[in-house]
């Protein structure tokens, strides 16, 4: 869209191809345009030439694909009306009410009215703008959040934004399948020795390596206390509890990484591969179908026992 | 403190320091006895002396406070730090924003009646950004939501206040004034206005 033509561009006459792309804002925007450019007045306005240059205007914007709203063909159709009205007689019926009213007197006075606002607009687009001509000193992000003020929306605006939302959803995303987390003893053994090595050196108490939160499902936690016992076998970590005077074990289980000849990383991977291996392959007999389970009834089925 | 000698460099303090524009309320909590209508002139007399030391900025009276503003002619070098910054608005933001800013409260479909055009997207920016909002609504069918501006589109449009929106031009002149230097019949029945050339009909025809 291009800046607006100058009034001495568009006259009459030479309406379709005087005309240059100009972004009007609807059908009474374009009218005053038409109506500036040829330099009549809103009150006499001649309709038959201005409705000509208006459908031109809308065949112009069809053949440059830029949809026409429906509010321009509103406005076409009441051009077309006016006309008419002024080409037939006054209709004795409706004498009474209206007459000898002018047909264009109501459109005079909405393009009058919207002129007035289309005014006031460029007065106020003149004025210094805050951010734009003039400039406050900016007040600190960091207070923004809390001047946010309360949304004025109905109940019915949420319901409407809601369904829009879920409008959007594909018919097969409304149903949230579960599929179990797979998680292998490998990768657990991996994350304990993360959490140790993140305390850098310090020992942690035994619950503080197992997975917490959204995380902690009870699959976890096994494969967690698996992989501490694991770890421990290969002597990658060394776990402590205090003893009382009686030589009893008493206070919390606390876990640090073993130092001095401790497995190194490549020796705790194969390890933890080894561990794995050997792991899933008693996970698999569990797994086979219910029938050869069977003969082994303190096996749960599936992982249900976790 | 005196009413009279009003401390300028405190009041400018006070207005330099506060978020938004500073409300008269506030300057009176910080200077006690303080004359009606004082504010206005020791604003009056900062701004001399800002003008004078040729300083930058200055204290605009807006949305009901003073607030310090630069001068329009560093607006380029701001920008260029910041180009977000810049407000944007569209012609038909203005023009709606005009008619809110003038007719208010009014409906979303008074706007639309006087605008000729449908507002929903318009009118979403401008909530959205603040310059409207809602400030009640009508009993009628259906309780349209009555719109309203907002201390932002003051401060945006660096006014005191509603009362300072400059006067509408009345529609009546824009429609009464042709008539008076034009003689114009007022039974209005002939087809066309001289000049005009007829228009073929063929493009009506599209259209119904």
């Amino acid at each position: 869209m291009d800046s607006s033509p100058s009034r001495e561009e568009t006259s009459l006459g030479r309406h379709s191809c005087a005309i240059k792309l100009h972004a009007f804002e609807g059908p009474l925007d374009l009218l005053l345009h038409l109506i500036r450019a040829n330099e009549v007045d809103i009150a006499d306005i001649p309709i038959a030439a201005i409705s000509e240059q208006y459908l031109a205007y809308l065949e112009l914007m069809r053949s440059l694909d830029i949809d026409v709203a429906a509010d321009y063909l509103l406005m076409a159709a009441t051009l077309a009306h006016i006309k008419s009205r002024m080409l037939l007689p006054p209709d004795p019926d409706i004498l009474g009410e209206d007459e000898g009213e002018d047909p264009r007197a109501e459109l005079a006075r909405r393009l009058a009215e919207y002129a007035v606002f289309k005014d006031a607009a460029d007065a106020l687009a003149r004025r210094q703008l805050l951010n734009r001509d003039v400039f406050a000193a900016e007040p600190d992000a960091s207070t923004l959040p809390e001047k946010e003020g309360v949304l004025a929306v109905s109940l019915f605006a949420l319901i409407e934004a809601m369904q829009g939302v879920l409008g959007r959803v594909s018919p097969a995303a409304q149903h949230h399948i579960v599929s179990r987390e797979r998680i292998t003893l490998q990768q657990s053994m991996i994350e304990v020795m993360d959490r140790l090595r993140v305390s850098a050196g310090a020992t942690l108490r035994f619950e503080e390596l197992f997975p917490s939160g959204l995380e902690a499902s009870r699959e976890r936690i096994v494969l967690a206390f698996l992989s501490i016992l694991e770890l421990a076998k290969i002597q990658a970590l060394l776990i402590f509890q205090n003893a009382t005077g009686d030589g009893r074990p008493d206070g919390p289980i606390r876990v640090r990484l073993a130092v001095g000849d401790a497995p190194d990383e490549a020796e705790i991977e194969a390890a933890a591969a080894e561990a794995e291996a050997e792991f899933s392959t008693r996970v698999d007999l569990e797994e086979v179908p219910e029938t050869a389970a069977t003969d082994e009834p303190e096996t749960d089925e599936g992982g249900d026992a976790w | 403190m005196p009413g009279e000698e009003i401390d300028l460099a405190a009041l400018e303090a006070l207005i330099f320091a506060s978020e938004g524009p500073a409300t008269a309320a506030s300057i009176r909590r910080a200077f006690a006895d303080l004359a009606p209508g004082s504010i206005s002139p020791a604003v009056a007399q900062i701004n001399a002396r800002l003008a004078e030391s040729g300083r930058p900025y200055e204290i605009a009276e807006v949305a009901g406070g003073w607030q310090f503003r630069t001068r329009p002619e560093y607006a380029e070098v701001i920008l260029a730090a910041k180009p977000e910054r810049k407000v944007r608005l569209s012609r038909a933001a203005l023009e709606t924003l005009a008619l809110v800013a003038y007719r208010q409260p009014l409906s979303r479909a008074e706007i639309e009646d006087l605008r000729g055009v449908d507002c929903g997207a318009v009118m979403k920016t401008l909530l959205e950004r603040d310059f409207v909002r809602i400030v009640g609504r009508r009993d009628a069918p259906g309780r349209p939501a009555l719109l309203g501006t907002t201390s932002a589109f003051l401060q945006t449009f660096g006014l005191r206040a509603l009362s300072d929106l400059p006067p509408l031009r009345e529609v009546e002149s824009l429609i009464r004034a042709p008539a008076l230097e034009g003689e114009v019949d007022a039974s209005a029945l002939e087809p066309l206005a001289e000049p005009v050339e007829a228009a073929p009909d063929e493009n009506e025809i599209r259209f119904h």
